[in-house]
């Protein structure tokens, strides 16, 4: 308790001290004094003398206020000087403390690093993928509208497009896209198949993408017969022609068709992720402009500003009710709109950011293992702290010292954790699937760095004010007298609890989301695929329309390709089909099948493929019922189809399909004929295996309908199991192709292996990654329940020692440490477990053939758990049994 | 007709310098001492004085502390810090380089 006397004097000066003004007043004062003074004894009256000496300073209240105001300033500079330099002070004092307990600091600083360096490497992803907007003028007033019929958002006819143009007020621009494979000749290569967009001449405006070289299309070029010209992407200038500027107004071949080279653009412009290597005017012909019936295009459009999207779809649905009403074709069409940051992001984002929110566990359990570090080191330094308490340091120094060691701690786990991150998204992106938009522009930018540092401060306070706040206090309580044992063992101990409990409950909670990925990808990995994929060989190729334009020309090209390829040396079987199983391709037609009334509420749904003779063989598809197409097949005879066992099931339950009738299927010339059923195969995934199958039809290549061929592109898969590694026979298979048109190049060269590993790449990545994220919690959940053991054990040694001198067993002295150890261990499990049932619950849909409660997963998982945290919690309760009880009763 | 100290810039801050060289003063003191030796030929006025005295203050070249005065009276006293005697070397330097300009001009030899 300080004396009066001495209370007062440091009352006044701080008073005294603080009030610049008072300073201010009290010098000019003097000096009005002293100039008084000085006209008095020049012989003035006190009063002039008085008057003068003020009127000297003219406005005597302005130059009080200006010295007040600098002196302020300076005043404000001091403390800013001090505030620093005192910092300055602490981190030195800080990084001498760590230097001084290298283990510590070791432990401290790997543990945050590995927090930290996860959650960013982990936002890298999710900021390159799905929080950076696109790469267009304005991104969020492009929307994508769509064709909407049967449930599902579909492509577009040219007549429906056109109308929504010339009638739509909402849009400032609106475009389409449509996706094409060219043939491209050039003199020095062999002909090679090249993807190219056809687009109006609004694309490029409504985007707000510049050329990197030359121009866009004009209007005048975006019309039928003016079209041939060319824009260049980037990828392929910089392949095929090395970046030269001078590509401008050179030509290329085509589809047979001399295209002049007018520009170059950047590949940001794939608004729709078709991968184009040549854009080309979409330059409708008048039958194009006339077809409501046929939907290929995508469509994009800019929104008017002030237009929300709400607006515009109330519009585009209106339009779209008129044209319904209009026209037979556009029957149970309607029109949706969506975001076209919604369309290109929004699958990943919900699964990107529970993988940032499960870092984001790790990063707090680094954080809490951290904290009970600081805990029981700041035990240890009662006395430092009573110390420097006793110098003259105010408790909030001595929390802006331990704050300050957090904080330089913090940053080197952070420096450590940037190193960590940069690893982990290169490791990241080596293994993620392929197809995941922009994933590859990931890496730590400057938005990536400015979160790690922001993480970093903020873990540096997660982790650090409770242990601060629990040390700066201990030096209150007289610690000095206690021999520097610090008092509040009790409390402490029970916040070390509580922050165990919390991290077995985070852990816990990891764990839940990983085990439940990890029990459906098991689920997954017995699904059947519906046919067998190994040593099968697949290849894309269309043939163009100008040299083959009867389904006659077709369908012999396909059969000789056929042919040829099946008399290769290693081709064990070989058939045609348009679409592969498993590739999540899928072409839709309904018919009304006989005997029910022709309606379209009545028709079915099917995903339809042409195939040739021999598919299901190849594929082993097993026929179920009935034949494969064969010879008899051909254009005249009677229309044969083949369905799977859904569509048999759905369409005719109870009742042998074969034999069964669809009429009015159109047939090569357009006729409309009367199709039977001739087989039942077994189901094939399209969309990959978490999908169930749909209904699936099959038509004979020969029978199948001109508009079914065309809205193919006439194209097909080849599909050929060969006797050895299929990847090797591309230039064989390739040279056996040409024999018959030497112009058609393969494309979308794979095994049918390869292609069902990357249906389940996804989902396997994400199961990886949960999984590593969940054993690394569960890690550092085991130290932090070791360490509060082995400090349990360090607290109480003079207790065991006593119990085990009264003569306690070693099994009971395990009993009670293991105990202390697993009490928050099993409230954590608890509450985690609780937590976790409505956690898990964002998986959803990553969750397979089980619940997001999956009775094993909440099992297995806290079993797992306990384990070991018991083994964490033995291994220092062993160590408590070899304490000497004479040692230990000295202590 | 006595000059305003103020109207050479930086002229002032050189005089309170110059004067606190010879050791610390208050003020007035400083006022006083300009005024004596310069017989009155320099007018030093307090609405620029004091504001000079806080802003050098501000910049480290004097500092202040509250002392006695004279007549035994609190009275804050200025004194020269080690920037403020570089100041000080620096201004004169820079004055006697441009009175020698001036002088070269006005008073040709």
């Amino acid at each position: 308790m300080p004396t009066p006397g001495a209370f007062g004097r440091q009352l006044r000066s701080a008073i005294w001290k603080a009030s610049v003004a008072e300073e201010v007043d009290a010098e000019l004062a003097f000096h009005v004094e002293m100039r008084t003074r000085e006209y008095i004894k020049r012989g003035d009256d006190p009063e002039l003398a008085r008057a003068k000496a003020i009127g000297r300073f003219g406005d005597i209240q302005r130059v009080n206020d200006t010295c007040r105001r600098i002196g302020e300033g300076r005043e404000r500079d001091m403390r800013r000087a001090e505030w620093i330099h005192e910092l300055v002070q602490d981190a030195r004092y800080a990084l001498r403390q760590l230097a001084r307990m290298p283990g510590f600091t070791a432990v401290a600083a790997l543990t945050l690093a590995i927090g930290i360096g996860a959650t960013t490497a982990i936002f890298s992803i999710v900021h390159a993928v799905v929080l950076r907007p696109l790469p267009f003028r304005e991104p969020d007033e492009l929307v994508r509208v769509y064709t909407h019929q049967r449930g599902a958002d579909a492509s577009t006819a040219a007549a429906n497009f056109i109308a929504w143009r010339e009638q739509a007020k909402s849009f400032e621009r609106i475009a389409p896209v449509e996706f094409r494979n060219l043939t491209l000749i050039s003199a020095d290569r062999a002909p090679e198949q090249v993807t190219a967009s056809r687009v109006s001449a609004d694309y490029f405006p409504m985007l707000g993408v510049r050329p990197l070289v030359g121009r866009f299309f004009s209007a005048d070029e975006d019309q039928a017969g003016r079209g041939n010209v060319v824009v260049l992407s980037d990828r392929f200038w910089r392949e095929r022609y090395a970046g030269d500027s001078a590509v401008v107004g050179q030509t290329i071949r085509l589809n047979a068709v001399e295209h002049v080279i007018i520009g170059v653009v950047s590949s940001a412009a794939d608004a729709v992720g078709t991968d184009a290597h040549v854009w080309v005017p979409i330059a409708f012909t008048p039958e194009e402009r006339a077809d409501s019936r046929k939907g290929y295009l995508d469509v994009l459009a800019r929104l008017r500003p002030g237009v929300t999207i709400a607006q515009a779809q109330q519009e585009m649905a209106a339009i779209g009710k008129r044209i319904e009403t209009q026209d037979e074709d556009n029957r149970g069409r309607s029109v949706r709109l969506a975001s076209l940051t919604e369309v290109y992001v929004g699958a990943y984002r919900s699964r990107l950011l529970i993988l940032l929110g499960a870092v984001a566990f790790v990063l707090l359990i680094a954080c809490v293992n951290v904290a009970n570090l600081l805990l029981a080191r700041g035990a240890g330094r009662g006395k430092e702290m009573a110390i420097r308490a006793a110098l003259g340091a105010g408790r909030g120094r001595v929390l802006r010292q331990l704050v300050t060691e957090s904080l330089v701690l913090a940053l080197i786990g952070g420096a450590a954790g940037l190193a960590f991150a940069f690893w982990g998204v290169r490791a990241l992106l080596a293994s993620a699937p392929e197809d995941v938009p922009r994933l590859d522009q990931a890496g730590l930018d400057a938005t990536t760095l400015g979160f790690a540092l922001g993480i970093t401060l903020l873990s540096s306070i997660v982790f650090g004010i409770v242990p601060a706040l629990r040390t700066a206090r201990s030096n209150l309580q007289g610690t000095l007298r206690e021999g520097g044992r610090g008092s509040g063992v009790a409390t402490r101990d029970r916040v070390r609890q509580l922050l165990v409990a919390a991290e077995v409950a985070l852990s816990l909670m990891l764990l839940v989301g990983a085990g439940l990925l990890i029990r459906s990808a098991i689920l997954l990995e017995r699904v059947e695929p519906g046919f067998v994929p190994d040593r099968v060989f697949t290849a894309w190729m269309s043939l163009p329309e100008t040299r083959y334009d009867s389904v006659e020309s077709v369908t012999r090209a396909y059969d000789r390709i056929v042919t040829e390829v099946r008399s290769e040396p290693g081709v064990e079987s070989v058939a045609g089909v348009t679409i592969i199983p498993i590739i999540g391709v899928s072409a839709q037609a309904s018919f009304v099948p006989e005997g029910r009334a022709d309606d379209p509420s009545n028709a079915v749904s099917f995903n339809f493929r042409i195939a040739t003779p021999g598919l299901f063989r190849t594929l082993r598809i097993p026929i179920k019922q009935g034949r494969d197409f064969d010879e008899r097949d051909v254009a005249g005879a009677p229309c044969a189809l083949i369905i799977n066992e859904t569509a048999a099931r759905t369409t005719w339950p109870n009742e042998s399909a074969i034999g069964k009738v669809i009429p009015g299927v159109r047939g090569p010339t357009g006729e409309r004929q009367r199709c039977s059923v001739i087989g039942i195969v077994g189901d094939a995934h399209d969309d990959g295996l978490r999908e169930p199958v749909r209904p699936q039809l099959y038509f004979a290549s020969a029978q199948a309908a001109a508009v079914l061929w065309n809205a193919m592109q006439r194209s097909m898969f080849i599909v050929a199991r060969t006797t050895g590694d299929p990847m090797t026979m591309t230039k064989q298979l390739q040279a056996a192709v040409a024999r018959v048109d030497p112009t058609l190049p393969l494309f979308n060269v794979r095994s049918m292996d390869a292609r069902l590993a990357s249906s389940l790449a996804t989902g396997r990545f994400n199961t990886m990654l949960l999984t590593t994220l969940g054993v690394v919690g569960l890690l550092l959940a085991a130290v932090g329940i070791y360490g509060v053991v082995a400090y349990f054990v360090t607290q109480r040694t003079s207790e065991i020692g006593l119990r085990m001198a009264l003569g306690a067993t070693p099994g009971r002295v395990v009993r009670l440490v293991v105990g202390q150890g697993m009490r928050p261990v099993v409230l954590g499990i608890v509450v985690g477990a609780g937590l976790a049932v409505a956690a898990s619950r964002l998986l959803g849909s990553l969750v397979f053939g089980i619940g997001t409660t999956d009775p094993v997963t909440f099992a297995a998982v806290p079993l797992v758990l306990a384990a070991v945290a018991f083994l964490a919690s033995v291994v220092p309760a062993r160590r408590a049994t070899r304490v000497e009880p004479t040692q230990a009763l000295q202590t | 007709m006595p000059t305003a100290a103020k109207d050479l810039h930086g002229t002032l801050d050189a005089l309170i310098l110059k004067t606190l060289s010879w050791g610390p003063r208050h003020g007035y003191a400083i006022a006083r001492w300009l005024e004596d030796t310069s017989r009155d030929e320099l007018v030093i006025e307090e609405g620029s004085l004091y504001p000079a005295l806080y802003r050098m203050e501000r910049k480290g070249w004097i500092e202040a502390e509250w002392g006695e005065s004279e007549l035994g009276r609190k009275a804050k006293l200025y004194n020269l810090t080690p920037a403020g005697k570089r100041q000080l070397r620096a201004e004169t330097e820079e004055w006697a380089r441009f009175a020698g300009a001036v002088s070269r001009i006005l008073l040709p030899a």
